[in-house]
């Protein structure tokens, strides 16, 4: 069953897709579907984005019927990628060579471009689950896109807090936070002329690390050359900051905030890339449970501070 | 400026109502919507301003919108308009359609009150934005590229290439001279159209179909509509930068013949004839200084960019940005019907 559901009570379009129940877990590396020779990808490779075998949302979704006014459905338009880095089994993000990842930059503008171009996209979402604790399936440096024919509720959630924000102060706020930051120092962990990484002030997750351009830009595609390398550099170090915290494979998830493009009030969005590891401490992990899920509240054990000065001590060796 | 009769400064103040035109407006800081229910027979003065002071658009396309000093009123939804100078001033008048609305918005610069008064236009409708596609003439089709981008316009209306069309795949447009010829269309599975004469009840007869107006005003046609083809030749540049912003709301197109190609490019409009860049273009208008435009974009090869318009002198800078990394994409459609995109390094 692949089909839209709408949840009066919050607002908001459910996915359902029986499909991916069938999805497969922790394959071996002998058996890797993304390595080149592979189920997927018999073929030779360098960087690569296909259509999920089992997605949640298709180009050609089949037709549904809504059974009564108040059970209303629609069908699951959208599209699911996978995007694997490189054809190299054995490295993730913290390993892959700078070039690989500026190269990996591109190819995610790209397909922002081509995803938005569909009728029914309203939403390019770009993201990564690092490690088993978020649930990642297969240990192949990879990540999703998923293209969304609706606007998912924490994006409108986020565009309202710019419009807000754009009310009553007449400014970005994303763009008054770096500003704020960067005069401060004690919050990032890393910066350079155009980026900034930081633990924002507002964290929700104890090492949660915020990736800011300082230019006000909406999208991936609006970066310039110089500031796409940078941002390839940003992701490499904070995942080598990761790793090196607790001297192990520190799981996480990425995830791009671009702007809802097609929205007239897309140019208030400034583009953010947002880590949320689960981990708390070298063997605890925080979970969303009941007050995370069922409120969108969050309590984090470690003061921001601190987790900025933990990350920003970790040495990285030179690029 | 006066609107309906009234001086702009009360609408900003409580609450309004009037018994006669049945009034609503909707205060946000900066701007006040009224919405007016037509009551079928009167035309009436929408709005007055004097003529030395007021700055509008030029041309018919888009001159339902009114600045004087720092404040803008444009309205939308009305039928019979006219427009009439006398004595110094400047009189538009007409008669509400079924929802009529006359927005307000007050700020600083033309550009951001512009830009405001089409949000708001967009909030208060509340219909979604369609992405502008390609039109594309009969004979510059290309099957493997325009199949998914582009409508195709068919200059010859034989049932049987329709058909042949249709099966394949291809979006096709049709020219339609009147209702009847649009029935008979519909019933062989053209869902796009292209007409001079849009009734509103076509919206709910052809509820799937995209419409795209021979030829009218923006301001009406935002929320009626699908797509306009409009005269970008006469346009000021400015006009152009302005028309940039409404493609979002309202697609677009217009024949590219005598326009600078690159500059349509940029602004992501449709054209006739002449095949845009079909992906979208992210524009950014900022205003540098008076009169100077700069809009950043993405170019169809992924390439960033900006350029720069001085509206005062006509004329157009580029800057172009070559990426070091380039990257050639491959795209191989599996059995199963997956798209598997391919990115190595390379020229494309
Ligand atoms: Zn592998
Ligand atoms: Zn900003």
């Amino acid at each position: 069953m692949l089909e839209l559901r709408y949840n009066p009570l919050t607002d908001e379009w459910i996915i359902v897709s029986a499909e991916t129940q069938r999805r497969p877990v922790q394959p071996s590396q002998q058996s890797c579907p993304i390595c080149v020779g592979g189920v997927e990808l018999p073929e030779e490779y360098d960087l690569i984005s296909f259509e999920n075998r089992f997605p949640a949302l298709k180009r050609n979704p089949p037709d549904v019927l809504s059974e009564s006014d108040i059970f209303l459905k629609k069908r699951s338009f959208g599209i699911c990628e996978v995007v694997v880095y490189t054809s190299r089994h054995d490295v993730a993000l913290p390993g892959m060579p700078l070039r690989q990842i500026e190269k990996l930059v591109e190819m995610w503008v790209d397909r922002t471009v081509e995803l938005f171009t569909y009728d029914f996209v309203e939403y390019v979402f770009i993201f990564e689950n690092r490690g088993k604790e978020v649930g990642a399936s297969l240990s192949h440096p990879h990540g999703q896109i998923y293209a969304f024919p609706f606007l998912p509720r924490r994006i409108l959630a986020k565009v309202e807090g710019f419009s807000k924000w754009r009310d009553q102060k007449g400014s970005c706020p994303v763009c008054d936070v770096v500003a704020e930051e960067v005069r401060l120092k004690k919050r990032i962990v890393f910066e350079t002329d155009s980026f900034v990484s930081l633990v924002p002030f507002y964290a929700r997750f104890p090492f949660e690390v915020h990736v800011y351009p300082k230019r006000h830009v909406t999208s991936l595609p609006e970066l310039t050359t110089l500031e796409r390398a940078e941002l390839a550099k940003h992701l490499k170090i904070i995942t080598l900051k990761y790793d090196g915290l607790y001297g192990q494979e520190f799981p996480y998830m990425m995830m791009f905030f671009q702007a809802p493009m097609k929205r007239l009030d897309a140019e208030l969005f400034h583009l953010h890339i947002e880590f949320n590891p689960p981990k708390r401490d070298k063997d605890k992990i925080k979970w969303m449970a009941s007050v995370e899920t069922g409120t969108w509240a969050f309590i984090n054990p470690m003061v921001p501070e601190q987790a900025a000065e933990m990350l920003r001590r970790v040495e990285v060796s030179e690029l | 400026m006066r609107v309906l009769k009234k001086e702009i400064s009360e609408f900003f103040q409580a609450p309004f109502a009037d018994d006669t035109i049945s009034l609503r407006n909707i205060h946000s800081k900066n701007a006040v919507i009224l919405k007016l229910k037509g009551n079928g027979e009167q035309r009436f003065e929408i709005l007055r301003c004097e003529r030395v002071s007021c700055w509008s658009f030029a041309q018919r396309a888009l001159r339902h919108i009114f600045i004087e000093g720092n404040t803008l009123a444009g309205f939308t939804g009305f039928e019979e308009i006219q427009i009439e100078e006398e004595a110094g001033h400047v009189y538009a008048f007409g008669k509400p359609l079924y929802e009529a609305s006359v927005v307000i918005v007050r700020g600083s610069g033309r550009l951001n009150s512009l830009k405001s008064f089409y949000e708001l236009l967009w909030n208060c409708c509340g219909f979604s934005t369609k992405m502008p596609r390609s039109l594309l003439m009969g004979d510059s089709f290309n099957e493997t590229l325009d199949r998914r981008d582009a409508l195709l316009v068919l200059s010859s209306k034989s049932e049987a290439k329709v058909k042949d069309l249709l099966e394949k795949g291809v979006r096709v447009a049709l020219h339609v001279e009147n209702e009847r010829e649009l029935d008979i269309f519909y019933r062989s599975g053209v869902r796009s159209f292209i007409l001079s004469d849009f009734k509103n009840e076509y919206r709910e007869r052809y509820a799937d179909c995209f419409f795209i107006l021979q030829e009218g005003d923006v301001a009406s046609a935002i929320g009626k509509v699908d797509g306009l083809i409009v005269d970008i030749k006469e346009f000021s540049l400015e006009e152009i930068v302005l028309a940039g912003l409404v493609n979002r709301l309202l697609p677009l197109y217009v024949s590219a013949e005598g326009v600078d190609s690159k500059l349509l490019d940029v602004l992501g409009f449709g054209a006739i004839g002449w095949r845009r860049c079909t992906n979208p273009v992210f524009t950014r208008i900022e205003q540098k200084r008076y009169g100077i435009y700069e809009i950043s974009y993405v170019s169809e090869t992924n390439v960033p960019g900006r350029v720069r318009i001085d509206v005062s002198k006509d004329s157009v800078e580029w800057f172009f940005e070559q990426s070091e990394i380039s990257l050639k994409k491959q795209t191989l459609e599996r059995e199963d019907g997956r798209y598997f995109h391919f990115y190595r390094e390379g020229v494309s």
